[in-house]
């Protein structure tokens, strides 16, 4: 197909189950050689999206295309450029790691096993024993190597670093930036901020089942809300919290208060330390909320621009 | 095109096809063993057999002979339903196995079409019940050797034919029905429901006699394997179950290109 064909235009795409519906009005357009993220909470529609880019299951409406190939009509000419794992990946368990890397790769017409020894060196995967008796993290690591093994021109990666280890989820982030500076595009869908913004030059969000915004890696800085407990000698009053450059909304709780923080943290932290702190502690934000801070004046927006 | 898949699916059915095909074979060398000595005692003892006996078993009155013999204490029900049995659980699992356990995703997101992947899986399930079905030719062949025993090996061949036809025939109801119903189980639970009530609308249900004609929907008429035994080879049974089969493939195929995988 033609060399400037999108690796992964997804047209209006819906996905529903009678009136059920999963995904709506997707849209989205790759370019070539960048690593781009698909980030929404769970339940949100991002594995029906990438099942139904992979022919799992059929569009309602819209379309897929791969390098300009219909992802239904020319399903099997798409994957011959196409690298695949699920975060939850099954694998044949009865088989060793080398028997099903040779067994995947003989349905593709073969690979270059020298670039798969040195994938196995670089993972330290375990090769030679039946898949049922490895570690979670092991068997990723065999999950990986057959997404990436054919040298893909898209890869396609489902929650892939979930349930692994930090030294593992390193390792699989230096393969995606290899693959991307190899010319390779990416398509990595996660319910981590942070992941994300570790790896991704693009970003999507997606809530609900629907695209909320589509934005590059720089401009979700601002996204970014950090939330600390801190415990007081003498606790301040809340007016005196909000005046803390930052923060930007005060919960008092018995004995210590959480503060949800945004923009520099240095800023913060000199702000923060006029008072005597005796313990300090963060703690996660979910991407429920990163959203509703972020896009709750998007949605005003919207509501006056329909009157 | 290389066969992989199909390789992949014999070598992962070996141990079944492995016990199914000794088991028959030492049943069979049994039961061509024992021929000389049993069967002429039999004979003389079996003189007025209840038709209800008759209709389940076999055709007794022919223990005398060697096809009769054969045909009464194999080719009547052990052989056909354990074939069928085979392809039901064959059948079911084919797809159904990989889909419940998530494995069909590493199929579906290679370069291989949804019909190749079923066609090759079909192909090994042919070739799981030819050799079982031929472990049976061995263990005539072989007790044959050893024991006074006459017998026209086209026409076991042929019966065995019939059975293995069966076999596949069974094979596509319940792929079929996992194909249309996403689920393994209620393939396999259809699939075992619609094998006794064939058995018996062949055998107990023309005794009936309103019922007589009922045995005409029953794939274990067009197989009747005592009687390709004595009397060689219907062209026109064996294009029934051929029709049948490929129909019923024809419908799994259909139905699993256009349907969702994996919910």
């Amino acid at each position: 197909m033609s060399k400037s064909a999108s690796p992964l235009k997804i047209t209006s795409l819906t996905k529903s189950y009678g009136s059920q519906i999963s995904i709506e009005d997707i849209s989205l357009n790759l370019k070539k050689g960048e690593v781009f993220g698909f980030l929404g909470p769970n339940g949100a529609g991002k594995s029906t999206t990438i099942r139904t880019v992979l022919n799992f299951l059929h569009p309602s409406k819209g379309s897929v295309s791969i390098f300009g190939l219909d992802s239904v009509r020319d399903s099997v000419r798409a994957k011959r450029r196409i690298g695949y794992l699920a975060g939850d990946i099954a694998l044949y368990d009865t088989m060793t790691g080398r028997k099903l890397l040779r067994y995947l790769a003989s349905l593709r017409g073969g690979v270059d096993w020298e670039y798969v020894t040195e994938l196995e060196r670089k993972l330290v995967a375990t090769l030679d024993k039946p898949i049922h008796t490895l570690s979670k993290g092991n068997k990723q690591k065999i999950g990986l190597i057959q997404a990436f093994m054919h040298k893909p021109d898209l890869i396609v990666l489902d929650e892939p670093a979930s349930g692994l280890d930090p030294l593992m989820k390193q390792a699989f982030y230096d393969m995606v930036r290899d693959a991307s500076s190899n010319g390779a595009t990416i398509f990595v869908s996660s319910h981590d901020l942070t992941e994300v913004q570790k790896i991704c030059h693009r970003i999507a969000f997606i809530k609900d089942g629907k695209i909320v915004a589509t934005e590059s890696i720089k401009q979700t800085d601002k996204l970014s809300i950090k939330r600390y407990r801190v415990t007081f000698m003498s606790q301040p009053t809340k007016k005196q919290l909000k005046e803390i450059p930052g923060v930007h909304d005060v919960a008092v709780d018995e004995g210590h208060v959480v503060l949800s923080v945004t923009g520099n943290i240095n800023e913060f932290i000199k702000g923060l330390s006029k008072y005597d702190v005796t313990d300090f502690d963060s703690e996660e934000v979910s991407l429920e909320e990163l959203f509703i801070h972020h896009y709750q004046a998007t949605g005003s927006k919207k509501e006056e621009r329909d009157e | 095109m290389n066969k992989t898949i199909l390789m992949q699916a014999l070598v992962s059915s070996q141990k079944s096809t492995f016990f199914w095909s000794l088991a028959l074979f030492l049943i069979t060398f049994m039961v061509v063993a024992l021929f000389d000595s049993v069967a002429k005692q039999y004979a003389d003892v079996f003189t007025e057999i209840p038709a209800g006996f008759e209709a389940i078993v076999g055709q007794v009155g022919s223990f005398s002979t060697a096809e009769g013999w054969l045909g009464v204490e194999l080719f009547s029900m052990v052989l056909p339903v354990s074939l069928a049995i085979i392809g039901i659980g064959a059948g079911a699992s084919m797809i159904g196995r990989e889909e419940k356990s998530g494995t069909l995703e590493l199929l579906l997101a290679s370069p291989v079409s949804r019909s190749r992947i079923m066609l090759e899986k079909v192909g090994a399930i042919a070739i799981q019940l030819a050799i079982v079905s031929l472990s049976v030719l061995a263990g005539v062949v072989s007790a044959m050797a050893l024991f006074p025993f006459e017998i026209s090996l086209l026409n076991v061949l042929y019966s065995l034919l019939s059975g293995w036809l069966l076999g596949i025939l069974f094979a596509a109801l319940t792929l079929a029905i996992q194909s249309v119903t996403h689920s393994r189980g209620v393939a396999l639970g259809a699939g075992s429901g619609v094998l006794l009530v064939a058995y018996f609308a062949n055998t107990l249900a023309p005794m009936v006699k309103d019922f007589e004609n009922i045995k005409l929907v029953s794939p274990f008429y067009y197989y009747e394997g005592q009687d390709v035994l004595i009397n060689g080879l219907s062209i026109g049974n064996v294009m029934v179950l051929v029709v049948a089969a490929v129909v019923l493939l024809a419908i799994g195929l259909v139905a699993f290109q256009r349907r969702d995988t994996g919910v």
